[in-house]
């Protein structure tokens, strides 16, 4: 799901670091009080997790391949605040390291996914968590990997009209929104199952040493 | 010598005349003709993947040469995630390779120097210097080493 550079336009990915940049700064306002010393290892090691695994390329149906983002144990653990943050740190290193998202991109990755992916898996635990907790957990996953799914399509969807030479000839990202939306979002139900599979087996670790819940 | 009759005289004369036309058409319409010319050359080959080894395949691509404006070469990658073209003048290429769901490449990368005595494959341009488990290796440290950063800060900080 992370978008490489040369995909989107400037018109995208400069406004998209203005917003991004007041999202970083909103989420790290009050870090000293949110992240003590006895949160500190904790957060290293989940998002130690989410560098990992998001470097795990799973084959699926159709000849694409998908990996699990992490961003929901991470939001579910410490909140959006900080795994907004600590995604961000994810994202960046994935793009350096790896070329697994682009700097030009890394905004959008990071709000897609770090910022709409950690919110409503955290609302989507808000509003189940009453019914079942591993309902909630499960349906927490499964909606950040498709909202951060929707949140990227929408974005590369977009680039054909806000980017094309004098002939209509898309300058960056190809393909439009009727391409996009079902080539993104289909894999990504799939690899949602994945993803709550493995933030309910991090959340039932987590809860059983009393590690704080979102 | 026997004369013709004058309506077959006449068939003659439209027969040559149309024989004629024929072919005084059938030269410019030589210019909607395919003609193939079959060669091996030497080639280079860009294959691109998925980290698990999954091809990128029939996935569209555009070639561009140095920094040019206009591809001089669009399609789709092979069954094996291959782009393969024959290299110009440019010493530098650009590969944009898009997949629908958003996976893909921008690729810049030098073209590998041809060998005219030999025919054989140049070695691979390394492209992955580091390796991928150095690079998880640094990563982890990176996120290891910025926390454990942190919580020094803190007890610096929480120290009466």
């Amino acid at each position: 799901m992370h978008i490489p550079d040369g995909f989107l336009s400037p018109q995208t990915y400069l406004p998209a670091y203005g917003v991004a940049a007041a999202a970083w700064y909103w989420a790290a306002r009050g870090l000293r009080q949110s992240l003590d010393e006895q949160t500190v290892p904790k957060l290293a090691a989940m998002t130690a997790l989410a560098y990992g695994l998001g470097l795990i390329m799973v084959p699926i149906p159709g000849g694409t391949s998908g990996h699990a983002l992490g961003v929901a144990m991470l939001a579910l653990l410490f909140g959006p605040r900080l795994a907004f943050l600590s995604y961000s740190l994810v994202l960046l290193l994935q793009s350096l390291l790896f070329g697994a998202g682009g700097i030009t991109a890394l905004p959008v990755n990071a709000l897609a996914m770090g910022l709409l992916g950690a919110w409503s898996a955290v609302g989507a635990y808000r509003v189940l968590h009453n019914v079942s907790d591993a309902l909630a957990v499960a349906a927490a996953a499964w909606l950040s990997v498709m909202v951060s799914g929707l949140a990227v399509a929408l974005v590369l969807g977009a680039q054909p009209l806000v980017a094309h030479g004098p002939d209509g000839a898309p300058l960056f990202f190809p393909f439009g929104f009727s391409i996009v939306l079902p080539a993104v979002l289909l894999p990504h139900a799939l690899i949602g199952v994945g993803e709550a599979l493995l933030t309910l087996f991090v959340w039932r670790f987590a809860r059983k040493r009393n590690w704080c819940p979102a | 010598m026997t004369k013709l009759p004058t309506l077959a005289r006449n068939s003659i004369h439209r027969y040559a005349a149309m024989a004629a036309m024929a072919l005084l058409l059938a030269v410019p319409a030589q210019a909607h003709e395919v003609v193939n010319q079959i060669q091996r050359q030497q080639a280079v080959t860009v294959t691109l993947q998925y980290s698990d080894g999954e091809p990128f395949s029939y996935e569209t691509y555009e070639l561009y040469a140095g920094r040019g404006a206009t591809p001089v070469q669009t399609g789709r990658t092979d069954s094996q995630g291959r782009v393969v073209f024959l290299p110009g003048e440019e010493a530098t290429m650009r590969l944009r390779a898009f997949s629908a769901d958003g996976h893909g490449v921008d690729l810049r990368f030098k073209v590998p120097a041809a060998s005219p005595e030999s025919t054989a494959d140049s070695p691979a341009i390394a492209t992955d210097k580091l390796g991928r488990p150095a690079k998880l290796l640094i990563g982890l440290a990176a996120i290891l080493a910025l926390f454990a950063g942190w919580q020094l800060f803190i007890r610096q900080r929480n120290r009466p």
